[in-house]
């Protein structure tokens, strides 16, 4: 069969709009993977990464791969397969787990000892920072999940069921956006602590912090429309992208706290989201933005706009589960810390409240395009269970590895950004127009 | 240099997939192995 460019872009266009997405529990199913695979790493004494041990990098390195992210690639493409992949993966984890053993290494990918002292310390103060195994793993397979949907998503072989929904609905893609949203503003709570100030961040360094996603954005947006890849303009607008948003948030949260205090997140990120949805309901914005009508720039740019003070509840809300996890909240009201597993547990429920609640009493379905209220709650509840999940891990199971986390997760961790822009580069020539290959 | 992915089977998204995120997982292990951490 051979397909023109021009063809080929309607075909790519059709692959990605007008989908509704799928159940909630499919979601939870499909994104646990990697909750089941750290208890399997744990279980069979895999993915170390004690330095002094680590004799078998490639083996360690070929260990994790192997149970953390091909059995997820499996799950995104097939995932009615979970339990077949499970027992596949449980019976690798065994065999791999005796060859570690046998052979006396049982580690991953080391970080490099002979790296000189500026490097360690480097390395101390990032652990230090991050201090929290299960925060790594939350963000890492936050992180790894969302790339692998980027390419997948260009794939017949991915469910349509999972890519981003047109209007309403929940799918893998559109929890994607919101857990993005959630790793990223969640580390935020480490820099404002609880008095109206601007913390340890001026509004120039949150601004110039946000530059390489706005640079991102616009480079995006000219490559799209160099290369002919499919533009779906329902999504955020003509000219508007996620990338855009994303760098916005950090400016709009450092305001923000300049005026209210960071310990009042929670409320005010509620209190944002309500605000909006009676926006929407009440005042005909959400058939404006669901309309047509697209005359003059802000209008080309409706969506992404207008979902913005969505993303910004969405923001507000993790930056207070952030305070949780760093004991921020604590630490300036100068209270014995809370468990951070009580109080996440105790938002979870609010969430799930919150989100089924007016999905069933309302029919206020969520819709990723608006950012509503549905759509923020369900994010932080999706968030919450993956975080919770991983902390009840590192709770119940020995630790066993370096900073608490695989060494393949840390390692995406700590380089998210040039992950993300390898992605990109990845994407955009697997993509491209101009090849034969399939004609 | 690219190709039209969505005409692909699925033993070929499978294999390119697995692929993308090997060449991703060596990349960001290589940089953590040599202590180096790209940050904004």
């Amino acid at each position: 069969m051979a397909l023109t460019p021009a063809e080929y872009r309607q075909l790519q266009l059709a692959a990605v709009t007008g989908f509704t997405g799928t159940f909630e529990l499919e979601i939870v199913k499909v994104t646990s993977w990697f909750l089941w695979a750290v208890v399997l790493l744990s279980w069979a004494g895999l993915g170390g990464g004690r330095t002094a041990a680590d004799r078998r990098p490639v083996f360690g390195f070929a260990a994790e791969f192997g149970i953390l992210i091909l059995p997820c690639i499996v799950l995104f493409l097939w995932p009615e397969q979970f339990l077949s992949v499970l027992g596949a993966a449980t019976a690798a984890a065994v065999l791999l787990g005796r060859a570690g053993a046998v052979g006396g290494g049982k580690a991953a990918l080391p970080e490099r000892e002979g790296g000189g002292r500026v490097k360690k310390l480097a390395a101390d103060a990032e652990q230090k920072s991050q201090h929290r195994g299960y925060v790594t793993n939350a963000r890492a397979t936050i992180m790894a999940m969302c790339t692998l949907g980027i390419l997948a998503v260009d794939f017949a072989a991915f469910p349509r069921r999972f890519v981003k929904t047109e209007t309403f609905g929940t799918s893998l893609m559109d929890v994607g956006v919101g857990t993005v949203i959630f790793s990223t503003a969640m580390m935020a709570a480490r820099h404002y602590p609880g008095r109206p100030t601007a913390g340890s961040v001026t509004l120039w360094s949150a601004t110039r912090s946000t530059l390489p996603l706005l640079v991102l954005g616009l480079a995006r947006m000219v490559l799209v429309k160099g290369i002919g890849y499919q533009e779906h303009i329902s999504e955020y607008g003509v000219h508007w992208n996620f990338f855009v948003t994303l760098g916005a948030l950090p400016i709009l949260l450092n305001l923000t706290y300049r005026l209210v205090s960071a310990r009042h997140s929670l409320l005010l990120g509620l209190a944002v989201g309500s605000v909006y949805q009676a926006g929407l309901s009440l005042t005909g914005l959400q058939e404006f933005l669901l309309s047509a009508h697209r005359r003059g720039l802000l209008a080309m740019n409706k969506e992404g706009i207008a979902s913005l003070a969505g993303y910004w509840s969405l923001a507000l809300l993790s930056v207070d589960a952030g305070q949780v996890v760093f004991e921020v909240k604590n630490a300036t009201a100068g209270r014995k810390a809370d468990s951070p597993a009580w109080a996440l547990g105790r938002r979870l429920v609010i969430y799930a409240v919150l989100y089924v609640g007016p999905k069933m009493g309302l029919a206020l379905e969520p819709s990723r395009r608006l950012a509503n209220f549905t759509f923020v709650t369900g994010s932080m509840l999706f968030s919450l269970l993956h975080l919770l999940g991983f902390l009840l891990i590192e709770r119940l199971l020995p630790a066993r590895w370096d900073g608490g986390s695989p060494a393949l997760l840390r390692a995406v961790s700590a380089n998210q950004l040039v992950f993300f822009l390898a992605v990109r580069m990845i994407v955009l020539m697997v993509v491209s127009e101009g090849s034969t290959l399939a004609t | 240099m690219g190709c039209y992915t969505l005409l692909l089977p699925n033993w070929a998204a499978l294999a390119i997939l697995s692929g993308y995120m090997l060449l991703l997982s060596l990349l960001v292990s290589g940089l953590q192995r040599l202590g180096v951490r790209v940050k904004v």
